[in-house]
């Protein structure tokens, strides 16, 4: 059965004294049934929003049409209603009835909803003394204490510390086992990893849209890694990676900075089973200094991977006289990776073990499906920030 | 649990949808009145005394400039009961419509995050007014046994006056919203409008001492008729129907056109917002 259909929806913006409409959406046409769990992706601009607020009846198309079964929660931003000056409790049942809940449902939930907040203690305290994890906790259980047919969630399932998250996109996921149909347009493919149907906006048209997780892949590869190259392009000068750094440091003058493959051609696009290689090229200015640069690897959601300095490889490392220049090379393994773009911050180690900030975004890469192997063929997708290449076996 | 379908299209709602929809979001509306009162009122010291120190200080103004410096004719009644009489039903339409060109941008994250009748918005303000005059009201049956004014079996119709004055206050808060998303300097004229028609009112004078080549002036005036049934419901004063006609005709016009262009124009509203 086909809970959502939309067909032909365009959307056009005229504000009070502009000249030309803006087409923010243009012919969308797709249908889903109960239990589905649609992944909306795309660049900022692309249109998600707006069709999230057509679906909500926020905003009305211009032309076309939307039919949707049954009951609809739409969360475009956490705690939406909330007011500081009513208490915890007030605004539970003021944001129920927003989202179309009798006052009775929400009393028989109410505990319900308390429970899963974990702020009993709280409940009669005005929210304006609520931490912001507070109030996110709240506006959350909420949301996800309540049953509808339909939920519309807009890029707010990011919120709230690691533990809450786990269990939003637990409790997301049997909502979607029980017959919910989810909408979420997010940046964070990461969380979209329970979808099964896929919707790619790009300028408000309909790229893509399919029973297919791979194209959560495609548009990984496709726009986030062009954004990321085309930033450390900016950054760089002309050349693609290459960074002509002139950061004086600890006792080094960092020259040249750029991700190259095994010839040391700069590169910033990896197939998943291809090795990468970090070149920094540095001039010394005194001697005895030991190598005072660190490396911070990031995913695109800026969540820190992993830290690394030629220093810690080898702690006895001391220049020699002024005026060498010295290349290192690191050597990122291969097949380590997910598919996806990273991106590398510089920071200088003090003395006293602290670390100074030298460069955001001094280098970035894109990961891409492999050709040959098999562990990374083209367009399969897996949810994790690395991928490492795991062998199995079995014995029969 | 059956499934009712909904559909989204371009087009806006019949009014009789849209007052279903509005029905059907009752106990919104009952917490969102709660939640005004209680942002307005609670935790705030002088807060509700408000409610009382405007009233009276305006009608302790008037009493001097009628009393010393023009004579004022209040058919009989203590001053006080007439002037209050004029001035109750004015500060629930002033309260209702000074502010209602920035009911809708007060209230932006709400309502371009969630979906609503907008409408709802409106009415809020209408129904605390209600509940603010009835604070005042009770203030006035006081004032009544203090004078010893004996009120008649017209007081019955005060639920009938009171209805008059939020349908003129509600319309004339829908067409301030609606303009003022193609006019900016509604924000502005406003205040300033609701301020001269006060004086166009029959508020701290009767309809009688009007001059003739102004009378049509009133009659147009959908404030005069509300007026003027306040004072005959409270006071006995004479109220001659066939008087209000025009200004009954205006209301009308106003709150059903006012309801009509809101729900046609609702969803720009929260557009350009």
């Amino acid at each position: 059965m086909d809970v959502i259909q939309v067909s032909d929806i365009s959307k056009s913006f005229s504000p009070p004294g502009e000249q030309h409409p803006f087409w923010a959406l243009n012919n969308i046409s797709f249908s889903l049934k109960q239990g589905d769990l649609l992944a909306i992706i795309g660049k900022n601009g692309s249109g998600k929003s707006t069709l999230l607020k057509i679906l909500s009846e926020i905003y009305k198309p211009t032309s076309g049409k939307a039919l949707i079964k049954g009951r609809v929660a739409s969360v475009l931003d956490f705690g939406t209603g909330f007011h500081p000056d009513l208490t915890g409790r007030e605004n539970i049942f003021f944001y129920g009835a927003l989202t179309g809940f009798k006052h009775s449902e929400l009393v028989s939930k109410f505990d319900e909803i308390l429970d899963f907040s974990g702020l009993a203690a709280f409940i009669d305290t005005p929210l304006r003394n609520y931490s912001n994890g507070m109030f996110v906790r709240l506006a959350v259980s909420v949301i996800l204490s309540l049953r509808y047919d339909v939920l519309i969630l807009d890029e707010v399932i990011g919120a709230g510390d690691s533990e809450f998250r786990l269990k939003m996109s637990e409790r997301l996921k049997s909502f979607s086992e029980n017959g919910t149909t989810i909408l979420i347009a997010s940046h964070n493919m990461n969380e979209l990893f329970n979808c099964n149907a896929v919707l790619w906006l790009e300028a408000g048209r309909m790229k893509r849209f399919g029973y297919d997780k791979n194209t959560l892949v495609e548009y990984m590869e496709e726009t986030i890694g062009a954004y990321r190259q085309n930033l450390a392009a900016k950054e760089s000068g002309n050349q693609v990676s290459i960074a002509k750094m002139g950061i004086t440091y600890g006792g080094f003058k960092l020259n040249e900075l750029w991700l190259s493959d095994k010839g040391q051609n700069p590169k910033s696009m990896f197939a998943y089973d291809e090795d990468i290689f970090l070149q920094v090229k540095a001039t010394t200015l005194q001697p005895g200094a030991s190598f005072p640069f660190q490396f911070g690897v990031f995913d695109s959601m800026s969540n820190l991977l992993f830290g690394t300095s030629y220093q810690l490889f080898n702690p006895d490392f001391k220049t020699k006289q002024v005026g060498d220049e010295i290349s290192f090379t690191a050597l990122f393994p291969k097949s380590l990776f997910n598919l996806g773009s990273y991106f590398i911050n510089l920071y200088g180690l003090h003395d006293d073990g602290r670390f100074k900030d030298l460069g955001k975004n001094v280098a970035a890469f894109t990961i891409i499906a492999a050709e040959k192997t098999a562990f990374a063929p083209r367009g399969s997708f897996m949810p994790g920030v690395i991928r490492p290449f795991i062998n199995w076996q079995i014995t029969q | 649990m059956p499934f009712t379908t909904k559909t989204i299209t371009s087009e806006a709602e019949s009014p009789l949808a849209y007052f279903e929809k509005c029905w059907n979001s009752r106990s919104l509306l009952v917490l969102m009145v709660m939640r005004e009162l209680n942002i307005k009122y609670a935790g705030s010291q002088v807060g509700k005394w408000w409610l009382l120190i405007y009233p009276l200080v305006t009608l302790f103004i008037y009493k001097l400039i009628s009393q010393y410096v023009f004579k004022v004719q209040s058919e009989g009644v203590p001053y006080v009961l007439f002037a209050l009489s004029g001035i109750i039903p004015w500060m629930f339409f002033s309260s209702v419509v000074a502010n209602s060109a920035s009911v809708f941008p007060a209230n932006r994250d709400l309502v371009k995050k969630s979906y609503f009748p907008r409408a709802l918005l409106l009415i809020v303000k209408v129904v605390v007014g209600v509940l603010e005059m009835g604070i005042t009201l009770l203030i006035y049956f006081l004032l009544m046994l203090i004078f010893q004014f004996q009120p008649t079996t017209k007081l019955l119709l005060l639920p009938l006056a009171i209805a008059c004055n939020a349908i003129v206050a509600f319309s004339f808060s829908l067409w301030i919203t609606v303009l003022s998303m193609r006019f900016r300097d509604i924000f502005q004229a406003v205040p300033l409008l609701v301020n001269l028609m006060l004086w166009l009112t029959p508020v701290f004078y009767p309809v009688a001492m009007i001059p003739k080549k102004f009378l049509p002036l009133a009659y147009f005036n959908p404030m005069t008729f509300v007026v003027d049934a306040y004072r005959f419901v409270l006071i006995g004063a004479t109220f001659q129907p066939f008087n209000w006609v025009i200004s009954l005709i205006v209301s009308i016009l106003m709150f059903i056109t006012g309801v009509l262009v809101f729900i046609k124009r609702e969803d720009r509203l929260v557009e350009n917002l």
